[in-house]
């Protein structure tokens, strides 16, 4: 009797809180049946007048009734919270999808960034970063870079001379490998980032103004396989695991032997695409051997030490990253190309 | 520089199994760079040899023909053509529809002014031959018809496009002959060594040649003959074909041969006309012996070369002269005067060899580079001179069977070329690639470049062939490039350097440099640029700086690029300018380099007594946002900003006298920090801003970084945490327009020293309802006891005093 009456009343109460039509409607239905003085309650007052071995049976329903109503009045309290008129929802309703002016950030130029992503490479495998004076001595960009003043290798490179003697903006951060073997001696490890000068005419593909790295490691036994393992590493590190690096003889007069250093192309993975020109190679690194006249120009002797040396251009690696057909950009200060990074 | 693979194979068999592409790959891997490569010919094999049955004008164009033309298994075709050497009788290259010419043309049926077409008659250039389009071409008459024309004309060729600079070192590449000797070495096939020959048709008593070597240094070998019976005429066409197929233009069979020979081993030659070439004494011109003097120029001589071009020359220069004056500069140009022409029986051939460093200024300081003098300034086997002149004498037997060398050729010879032999032991060259390289194949590259080495235990004695020993090859370190790069740089397995594990030496100054940008772009919100570290005089000027106090460019090729800059404002004002109409605010710095004329610390070269021009890193921003009329506060800000977040203490007093000229002299600050200036806060002067057409106000800010890392500090010591409340109230003072924040803030400070913690300006009002002269301060104080809780109480007695005080300086009124 007495749980017919209990089944009776939970199925009436669950179906009038499910048609609340708002809070109030709500509070109403659960005082009267979970009130002090609701017909729940009541019920429950009456098991404790049952014959003791019902008792039990009856007040663990009656105590299910009472927690499917309560879960239920706060299911449909929650609902009305976030949509019911009057509720927390309303009140504290914004339009999430609009938004004020935009006082935005601001931007490095990619190639500061491209820049620091190699420091931190770098740095971590022991090089100091270094840097150098962009006005330099035509000693240390060429003479001791083992370039006499008659050497065609000057022809690669068109030189800003300025006023007074033997003073030119540096072609090369290379002009820094006799500085730091002066300052430093061996074992060295160093990179050196900076801003590099050639005398020529601008166009989308030229700039006389451009950035490169130098990278140079000194120390006993150092191998032309070691200097390809750190090609490799900085590689990978730019472009990826699969990355492979390939190395061709080029000359340059300051290592021997020397090599172009191209790594698979990052876009097409070797396949060949436009970007590199369906060779499936980009050419990135200069590299080589330091050459022993370079390291006794920098007071190091050849038959103790050996180093290698390479360098690219942080520019072009900019410009391979994110796509960039027009080197002018980086020099141009115009906040639309630069907003981008 | 132009390679044929077809004039390769003379000196190498290439196995079948080795493509073109393949033999790129190989030369781009072990030897130089390769920009292009070019398949000549190919069409061929396409094009059909027909016999023009018929001629007939065109019905309705006067310069055109229709033809008949039998192109075998019994097709005859209809074809208009507009060569005007067309004719009945000729066999023929025809093009039938279908068929892509190198040109990209398309061949298909059509009507030419109502004549249908059925194919084409083609012209030399029209299949890729050669550059003649001065009619069809003509084939010979035992040419069957139908057959494809490749089986006649085998002129199938590769041609390799090589990039010049990869050469520099090479003198012994700039030919074919050297060219075929790197191919042998990397395939292992037999190279074919030439051999000089002997001149077998000599007559004597005729014109006699004398040469004078008077600078033996500049002119190591010089190497003269007369030939004579000389008919100048055209060339055959396998030579002009040869020339033609590297993009040089065949003009007489002489000069030919000349190019030819200098193609084939790099070795320039020149050909003097024997009778132009003038004898001591005028009167004489028609003499029997003619001088070559190879001499220096005399200041004040000139020579007109055969480029038409006048030329003066000076004593640095070395020219080859005939009794009375210059006919030649050495290893650049002829000169006009002695040039063959069509009327020349008899030449003077020279192959001579003149000293690299003599050529390249020579050539540097008339600004002419030739096909000569390129190769003579990369240092050329003094051998290779009598390799030309035994190969042109060959070329010109053949050519020109009646001609006829007379008398003796001459050769003064006057060199030592340091042949070694250089040690090169095996233990250097393993640990130096890092790899052991079996000894027999070390043995073998080496033998296949030429070089002849000798092994004694450990150690090779290796002597440098002639041709590698002018300059390129001197030191062990050249060998194990010879030797890695022809084993193959991909044969190297790579290793990780083994060194001491060693914290890098920190580099402050970048250090610091890295954070101040990350600062100014992540939390200043402010964008970086580059700018070029050059000055254009013009805009100096306008910035009021005296450009002869700049560094100048020598020799810039840009007219505004015309010294260095020692400010980054200017370059950061054109920023603005720009910008300024792609956003309502823009917030930008730089930081760079900037160039004093004064000598800084780093030394100029080795010895050191000479120091370089100071350079300094500096940093500048420029702020701007339309309607803010003082965007001075927003600079002061970030300045505020960057030193907060480097821990520096600074301050900043009013800057009035001496103001740059750039700054608005009623707005600029100094930053001052560890007794020092180090840098400036202001607002673009009025006058610069409107020069540049900037139209809203820009707030500046320039630092000195090397004052700033000077101060920076990562010392950073706690202080504990304040115990005891603090106590806020807000102020706000009428006072004088011009009376400064700073000094009422002290006078608020020295009130209760103890008590007033902080004082923090947050509104400065003038204007509307303000009393004209007057503005309105609004600021907070912050009271606080070190020992115990502050009551309200005792704040308000404070700030009454503070009242009174500012009050008696200040005049100041609390603001109703």
């Amino acid at each position: 009797m007495l749980q017919e009456n209990l089944q009776q009343l939970k199925n009436r109460a669950l179906d009038e809180i499910k048609k609340a039509g708002d809070l109030n409607q709500l509070r109403d239905l659960e005082i009267r049946y979970l009130g002090r003085k609701g017909e729940l309650t009541k019920i429950l007052r009456t098991v404790g007048e049952l014959p003791a071995k019902e008792r039990g049976r009856a007040g663990d329903l009656a105590n299910q009734v009472k927690q499917a109503l309560a879960s239920e009045i706060g299911r449909v309290k929650k609902s009305f919270g976030e949509k019911g008129e009057g509720g927390v929802g309303e009140k504290e309703w914004i339009d999430v999808t609009a938004s004020k002016m935009k006082d935005g950030f601001g931007h490095l130029n990619p190639v500061s960034t491209v820049q620091y992503e190699l420091e931190d490479v770098f740095s971590s495998m022991g090089f100091m970063v270094l840097d150098g004076p962009e006005l330099e001595s035509d000693y240390y960009n060429f003479e001791a870079l083992n370039i006499p003043s008659w050497h065609p290798a000057r022809d690669m490179q068109d030189t800003f001379y300025v006023e007074g003697e033997n003073l030119l903006m540096r072609t090369q951060t290379s002009a820094m490998q006799v500085r730091a073997m002066e300052k430093y001696g061996a074992p060295l490890r160093a990179i050196v980032p900076g801003r590099c000068f050639r005398n020529e005419a601008t166009d989308a593909r030229h700039e006389h103004t451009f950035y490169q790295l130098e990278g140079f490691m000194i120390d006993k036994n150092i191998s032309f396989a070691n200097l390809k393992a750190v090609l490799e590493v900085t590689a990978q590190k730019l472009y990826g695991k699969d990355t492979r690096v390939r190395l061709r003889p080029k000359y340059f007069p300051f290592v021997e032997p020397g090599v172009n250093g191209e790594v698979t192309c990052f876009l097409c993975k070797g396949k060949g695409c436009r970007l590199c020109k369906n060779t499936g190679w980009l050419e990135i690194f200069g590299a080589g051997m330091i050459h022993p006249n370079v390291l006794r120009a920098g007071g190091i002797n050849p038959e103790k030490w050996s180093g290698f040396a390479f360098g690219f251009g942080l520019t072009r690696l900019a410009m391979l990253k994110y796509g960039i057909d027009d080197v002018r950009l980086f020099c141009g200060g115009d906040i639309r190309f630069l907003g981008q990074f | 520089m132009k390679l044929s693979l077809n004039w390769l194979k003379d000196f190498v068999s290439i196995p079948k199994n080795v493509t073109p592409e393949a033999l790129a790959s190989k030369l781009m891997l072990a030897t130089t760079e390769i920009e292009g490569m070019e398949k000549r010919g190919e069409v061929l094999d396409k094009l059909v040899v027909g016999f023009v049955k018929t001629r007939e004008k065109h019905p309705n164009a006067d310069r055109l023909s229709v033809t008949k033309v039998d192109i075998g298994g019994g097709k005859i075709l209809n074809i208009v053509c507009g060569a005007p050497n067309v004719a009945a009788g000729q066999k023929v290259v025809v093009a039938l529809p279908g068929v892509t010419l190198p040109n990209g043309l398309t061949l298909e049926r059509r009507e030419v002014r109502g004549i249908v077409s059925e194919g084409m008659i083609c012209s030399e250039d029209e299949i890729g031959l050669g550059p003649s389009h001065s009619g069809i071409l003509v084939l010979n008459p035992a040419a069957k018809i139908g057959a494809k024309v490749s089986t006649i004309l085998p002129t199938k060729d590769v041609i390799y496009e090589i990039d010049n600079k990869s050469l520099s070192h090479r003198s012994d590449l700039w030919g074919h002959y050297g060219m075929a000797r790197e191919v042998a070495a990397i395939l292992g096939q037999k190279f074919k060594v030439y051999k000089v020959g002997k001149v077998s048709k000599i007559k004597k008593g005729g014109p006699n040649l004398e040469i004078k070597v008077q600078n033996k240094k500049l002119c190591p070998r010089y190497i003269g003959a007369v030939v004579e019976n000389i008919k100048i005429g055209p060339s055959p066409a396998w030579l002009a074909a040869r020339l033609e197929s590297v993009g040089v233009r065949s003009i007489n069979n002489i000069v030919d041969i000349t190019n030819y020979v200098m193609l084939e081993f790099g070795q320039p030659l020149h050909a003097f006309d024997f009778e132009k070439v003038e004898a001591e004494e005028r009167g004489k011109k028609r003499g029997k012996t003619r001088e070559i003097i190879v001499r220096e120029a005399k200041n004040g001589e000139s020579i007109v070369t055969i480029d038409g071009v006048q030329r003066k020359l000076d004593s640095t220069m070395l020219v080859i002269a005939d009794a009375l004056k210059p006919v030649a500069i050495a290893g650049v140009m002829g000169g006009a005067t002695s040039e063959i022409d069509d009327k020349t029986t008899s030449i003077i051939l020279e192959s001579a060899n003149f000293d690299f460093i003599s050529v390249r200024k020579t050539s540097m300081r008339l600004g002419l580079r030739t096909e000569a003098s390129i190769r003579f300034e990369k240092g050329l086997d003094p051998n290779f001179a009598e390799f030309g002149m035994s190969r042109a004498l060959e070329l010109i037997a053949k050519i020109i069977p009646e001609a006829k060398v007379n008398g003796k050729i001459i050769d003064v010879k006057n060199f030592k070329l340091n042949q070694g032999p250089i040690k090169l032991s095996f233990d250097y060259l393993n640990k130096k690639i890092g790899e052991i390289i079996p000894s027999a194949k070390v043995l073998s590259i080496l033998k296949d470049l030429g070089f002849e080495a000798k092994k004694a235990g450990g150690v090779l004695s290796v002597k440098i062939p002639t041709w590698r020993a002018t300059k390129d090859i001197g030191i062990a370190d050249d060998l194990v490039e010879e030797i890695v790069r022809i084993y193959g740089y991909e044969n190297i397995s790579s290793r990780m350097p083994e060194a001491n594990m060693a914290a890098p030496e920190e580099n402050l100054p970048r250090k610091v440099e890295r954070v101040i940008k990350n600062i100014l772009a992540r939390g200043l919100r402010m964008t970086e640029v580059y700018n070029h570290s050059f000055a254009e005089e013009k805009v100096l000027r306008k910035f009021g700086f005296n450009p002869a106090e700049h560094i100048k460019l020598k020799n810039s090729i840009n007219k505004n690029l015309t010294h260095l800059r020692q400010s980054l404002i200017p370059g950061l004002v054109v920023n603005m300018a720009e910008n300024q109409y792609f956003s309502e605010k823009v917030r930008i710095f730089e930081m760079g380099k900037i160039f004093f004329r004064r000598p800084g610390e780093l030394k100029k070269d080795g010895q050191g007594k000479e120091r370089l021009p100071q350079q300094d890193e500096s940093l500048a921003g420029m702020i701007l946002k339309k309607g803010n009329e003082t965007p001075f506060y927003e600079a002061k800000e970030v300045v505020a900003a960057i030193l907060d977040a480097m821990h520096i203490k600074y301050g900043f007093e009013i800057w009035q006298k001496d103001t740059p000229l750039w700054a608005n002299p009623a707005r600029t600050a100094r930053i001052v920090a560890g007794g020092k200036t180090l840098g400036i806060v202001t607002e673009l002067a009025p006058a610069v801003q409107q020069s540049f057409g900037v139209r809203h106000r820009v707030g500046v800010f320039g630092i000195n970084l090397l004052n700033l890392v000077e101060l920076y500090s990562e010392n950073i010591i706690y202080r504990p945490i304040p115990k005891y409340p603090a106590i806020e109230l807000d102020l706000a003072l009428i006072v004088l327009r011009k009376t400064i924040w700073d000094d009422v803030a002290k006078n608020i400070f020295e009130t209760e020293k103890g008590l007033v913690k902080e004082v923090k300006l947050f509104d400065v009002y003038e204007g509307r309802g303000m009393e004209p002269g007057k503005k309105s301060l609004a600021f907070r104080i912050v009271y606080r006891s070190d020992e115990r809780t502050l009551k309200l109480e005792e704040a308000k007695k404070i700030e009454e005093k503070i009242i009174q005080k500012l009050n008696q300086k200040f005049g100041a009124k609390l603001r109703a």
